[in-house]
């Protein structure tokens, strides 16, 4: 069946066409790109897209796919229309249950073999549903490898500030070259004549009421009758003019949120296959292979909402029969009719089992609405059935990033199961709402964990109970509480291995591991972590893998076991960026940037903090933005003030351990302003909080600020080695102990508050390698109070100058390379990685203009960069 | 965008020649700072050609510092400025 007359003509879009056919060469060339193709509802989006299609004929394999106007859209769902093409390298992959990531990586892999390039198309991304939008953000970022061009539509009218579509438009669009956004202009006056044609319209009058939408205007040019008020106006009119049983077909059409079958608008409407056919001869809806549909999704819900509430109620409720006769009925669907039947018994049949199958897509947006809707009509469950809905629905919104309104489900659950008397229920509710309660109040959730143990211990040991103790391991870790960390992760070890729950098990192992590095044997620490990354190693768990690296990467910074930890991060950020863990990849990242800032790499500190996508995370902010801060603190340089301030700020109510660097900041900065008084004032809250933790090195730092304000003699108990010898004025140990983590701003005032010339002299050196000069004009000034003659004045800064416009970071690497090292080995000296010591060797031959390193060397001989002079 | 001033020592004295080399030298500098979206406003010399007064207009402090390194241009201090034009306060002290 077609629209009689066919599509109206295509005007004024062959620029666009152009522009669209010129990113498809460049995908032939083995450049893939990716084009956002934007525009109000009916401007013709899909129609630009559709004649592209067709003017390309064979030349290009098209895959299509479109999101659902659900209000709860089928997980995944342009993807489930692109695997029903049998080539297109998922149709085997897209199974019940399958991983995105599976799908997306075999879609890509596809996209990557082609002989004819690929367009792949994805309709109306403002109604996607999350898992869709992971999918578009995986696809955008690996095109460019592929021989495919990837075309996303949306109504840019319809997605506001807080759109899940933004972020990914915000990630996408910017900075990627292969990215291109086109929007979509409404048609002018001449094009509306010509769509006229012989019909004597006012074309001004025309293109006022329809603003230019190709939609409204073909819409709207359908009439016999003389302009009407609205296109609403102008749908219902062509309706009206239709029989009793062809209307009946298009009602029914329109509770189908895309299409409907023909034989179930057929059988809904009560009538014969020649009614539907009548329906698409007058032009209301659209044929399409064993689907009808609308011409637009405004004519759709012009239609729907016509119709009496009762009759809409019906209608789903038939559809909902009718679906559920099916072999393998689509549950997104089914629950997409049951809810709005406002029937709790069906609502209650489908949008749990929906629910699940969203969540196991990564969907956990529509999750959560299915959930929601199940939780609204809960009236006739069991407390114990409602208390599961809105346990599932607080993970759900959790995830989502909505943690307020899942603690209150969370607390609704745990109420549900009191009376009930299934204590492990009871015991698993608490250890959830636990978890979700930490980031808002620790404190009620450390209260949460302890009544989920002693409940969950009046029933025999479980899985149930090792999560527990694990729950409470962790907040321990994180508050830095060494001894009952240890006390429960020994339990959580304890019970899983006793009731073989090998999951929590290994979570234990990783918090045992975890917790000696940041407060215990960093090399047992060590030892316990890479178990658990060998172990998930080879059960091909990347998940554990990287939540391990990471604990690894960011307690070996905390521990200042710089070459390894930075080696972990960057192990960790590949791992990541390959599973779009971006969350982890940017506090890997950031923890990068701290230890940069503290092995003295001010240059990267900054720059690798610049680079950190915070991803809404506050702690990832407070680490990258506190190194960037205390770069600042000792440059001397403007910024520093409002920096730490903000973060101070933002630092209310989170960890000591995200806020003490930036604390022993602003005490910094004061005492390098002369401002003692207040360096005590800002360090005392701090250091005090740090003596009620086992953390060696707040202790350590916030007891030195303390120190140096004259607040204390003696080093706190407990702490890090070089800090309490500093503080006991052990300078030569404080040196060397500083020199052998590699701290070499530490190291200068270890120096230079021994006080002889020798160690104040190199203390200067050091301070202005560094360019750290306020630290450096202190130490002029201590050398001039303690009568050493022969200060050096303030740096010739010319003598910096570099040759052949080198910068700091490519003179250390040249120096290294006249040493005769390989990348490795540069990489290695340097905490980078090789990648990243070949980028800078190549920008150094460029610079010099020479062909090979040996030439390099040899250049460099000639400069007079003598050898390690970096 | 933030304004600084930004101080330089030339220990040998900053001899910018008027000619295409010297020309070649500021389109260098302002081509560097180009990537890290830093604007060089303009400089003030000392009589003995040792120290410049930059003006700059830069995102931050770091990508001052950076676009110095790019062309090998020393920097002693940064200040944040603000720009104040006595004749903006004419009218006021009417």
């Amino acid at each position: 069946m077609r629209t009689p007359g066919g599509d109206p003509p295509v005007l004024e879009r062959d620029d666009l066409l152009a522009e669209l056919r010129s990113y498809l060469d460049e995908a032939s060339e083995g450049r893939g790109m990716m084009a956002f193709v934007a525009g109000e509802a009916g401007i013709g989006k899909t129609t630009l897209v559709r004649t592209l299609r067709q003017d390309l004929g064979d030349a290009v394999k098209v895959l299509w796919g479109a999101c659902d106007p659900l209000s709860t859209p089928r997980p995944l769902s342009p993807l489930l229309d692109i695997a029903a093409d049998r080539d297109s390298g998922i149709s085997d992959v897209m199974t019940e249950g399958a991983d995105p990531y599976d799908l997306f990586g075999a879609l890509v892999a596809h996209l990557k073999s082609g002989v004819r390039p690929t367009m792949v198309v994805v309709e109306d991304l403002h109604w996607a549903d999350q898992a869709t939008l992971d999918f578009i953000r995986y696809v955008g970022r690996r095109v460019p490898e592929t021989k495919s061009l990837v075309v996303a539509t949306f109504r840019d009218d319809e997605i506001g500030p807080d759109h899940p579509l933004r972020p990914v438009l915000g990630d996408l669009a910017s900075s990627r070259d292969w990215v291109r956004r086109l929007k979509l202009p409404p048609l002018s006056e001449r094009a509306l004549e010509v769509l006229a044609g012989d019909r004597e319209v006012d074309v001004v009058d025309l293109h006022r009421i329809t603003g230019g939408n190709a939609f409204f205007v073909t819409e709207i040019l359908a009439g016999d009758e003389s302009l009407p008020a609205s296109v609403s106006d102008a749908v219902l009119a062509r309706v009206n003019r239709l029989d009793t049983d062809a209307r009946r077909v298009v009602e029914v059409t329109s509770i189908a949120p895309r299409a409907l079958e023909v034989d179930y608008a057929v059988r809904l409407a009560g009538t014969d296959l020649a009614a539907a056919e009548r329906s698409v001869h007058a032009g209301v809806v659209i044929g399409e292979g064993r689907f009808l549909r609308f011409r637009h999704e405004l004519a759709r819900s012009a239609v729907e909402e016509s119709m009496l509430p009762a009759r809409r109620i019906d209608f789903h409720r038939r559809m909902v029969d009718l679906l559920e006769d099916e072999v393998e009925p689509d549950l997104a669907r089914l629950a997409h009719h049951a809810v709005r039947t406002g029937d709790a018994y069906l609502v209650h049949r489908f949008a749990p089992k929906a629910a699940d199958q969203a969540a196991a897509r990564g969907a956990h947006r529509q999750a959560a609405e299915f959930l929601e809707a199940a939780v609204t009509h809960a009236g006739g469950v069991s407390p114990g059935v409602e208390a599961e809905l809105r346990m599932k629905l607080a993970w759900e919104l959790f995830i989502i990033n909505r943690p307020e309104v899942a603690s209150e489900h969370a607390a609704a659950a745990v109420d549900l199961h009191r009376p009930s008397g299934d204590r492990i229920a009871l015991g698993r509710a608490l250890s959830a709402r636990a978890r979700i309660d930490w980031n808002l109040s620790p404190d009620e959730a450390r209260a949460t964990i302890q009544e989920a143990i002693s409940v969950l211990l009046d029933e025999p040991p479980g899985q149930p109970l090792a999560y527990a103790y694990y729950q409470a391991a962790h907040f321990n870790m994180l508050a830095r509480n060494h001894d009952l960390a240890i006390e429960f992760c020994g339990k959580c070890i304890e019970t899983a291995e006793s009731v073989g729950a090998t999951d929590e098990r290994e979570i234990g192992v990783l918090t045992l591991g975890t917790t000696e590095l940041v407060t215990g044997d960093v090399d047992r620490g060590i030892e316990l972590l890479l178990g658990v990354i060998e172990r998930a190693r080879t059960r091909d768990d990347y998940r554990r893998r990287l939540v391990a690296l990471s604990m690894l990467g960011t307690g070996g910074g905390e521990a200042r076991r710089y070459p390894d930890a930075a080696r972990w991060l960057e192990e960790a950020i590949g791992l990541a960026r390959g599973f779009d863990e971006d969350y982890t990849a940017s506090y890997s990242t950031a923890w990068l940037a701290r230890i940069a800032f503290e092995i003295g790499d001010w240059d990267r500190a900054a720059s690798l903090a610049a680079t950190v996508d915070h991803q809404g995370a506050v702690i990832c902010r407070l680490t990258a933005d506190g190194a960037l801060a205390r770069v600042r603190v000792r440059r001397g340089d403007p910024g520093a003030v409002e920096l730490l301030e903000e973060l101070r700020h933002l630092g209310e109510g989170q960890e000591l351990q995200h806020r003490w660097p930036t604390t022993a900041g602003r005490a910094e900065l004061a005492w390098l302003r002369g401002e003692m008084a207040k360096v005590e004032a800002t360090a005392r809250p701090d250091f005090e909080r740090a003596l009620n933790t086992d953390s060696p090195w707040a202790k350590g730092e916030m007891g030195f600020w303390m120190w140096r304000a004259g607040g204390i003699d003696e080093p706190p108990e407990g702490a890090a080695e070089p800090w309490a010898r500093h503080i006991a004025g052990d300078w030569e140990a404080a040196i060397r102990a500083w020199q052998a983590l590699g701290c070499p701003y530490e190291e200068a005032m270890a120096r230079a508050d021994s006080g002889t010339e020798e160690n104040l002299r190199s203390a200067l050196d050091i301070f202005q390698r560094l360019g750290a000069r306020p630290a450096a004009d202190w130490t002029r000034q201590l050398m001039r109070e303690l009568g050493i003659e022969q200060v050096p004045p303030r740096p010739r800064e010319a003598t910096r100058v570099r040759p052949a416009m080198l910068t700091a970071r490519q003179m250390e690497v040249l120096g290294l390379v006249t040493e005769g090292l390989t990348d490795a080995e540069i990489a290695e000296r340097l905490f980078i990685s090789p990648k990243t010591a070949g980028h800078h060797v190549s920008a150094i031959l460029r610079k010099l203009g020479v062909r090979s390193r040996t030439e390099a060397a040899a250049a460099a001989l000639k400069m007079g960069i003598a050898s390690g002079s970096g | 965008m933030p304004r600084y001033i930004v101080e330089r020592t030339f220990p040998d004295g900053l001899e910018i020649p008027t000619n295409p080399d010297g020309a070649q030298v500021c389109l260098t500098v302002v081509g560097n700072n180009a990537t890290e979206q830093v604007t060089w406003v303009q400089s003030f010399v000392s009589a003995d050609k040792e120290k410049t007064f930059c003006i700059y207009d830069g995102p931050t402090p770091e990508a001052i510092r950076r676009a110095a390194g790019l062309s090998s241009l020393p920097v002693d201090s940064i200040t944040e400025v603000r720009v104040l034009d006595p004749y903006f306060y004419v009218g006021a002290a009417r």
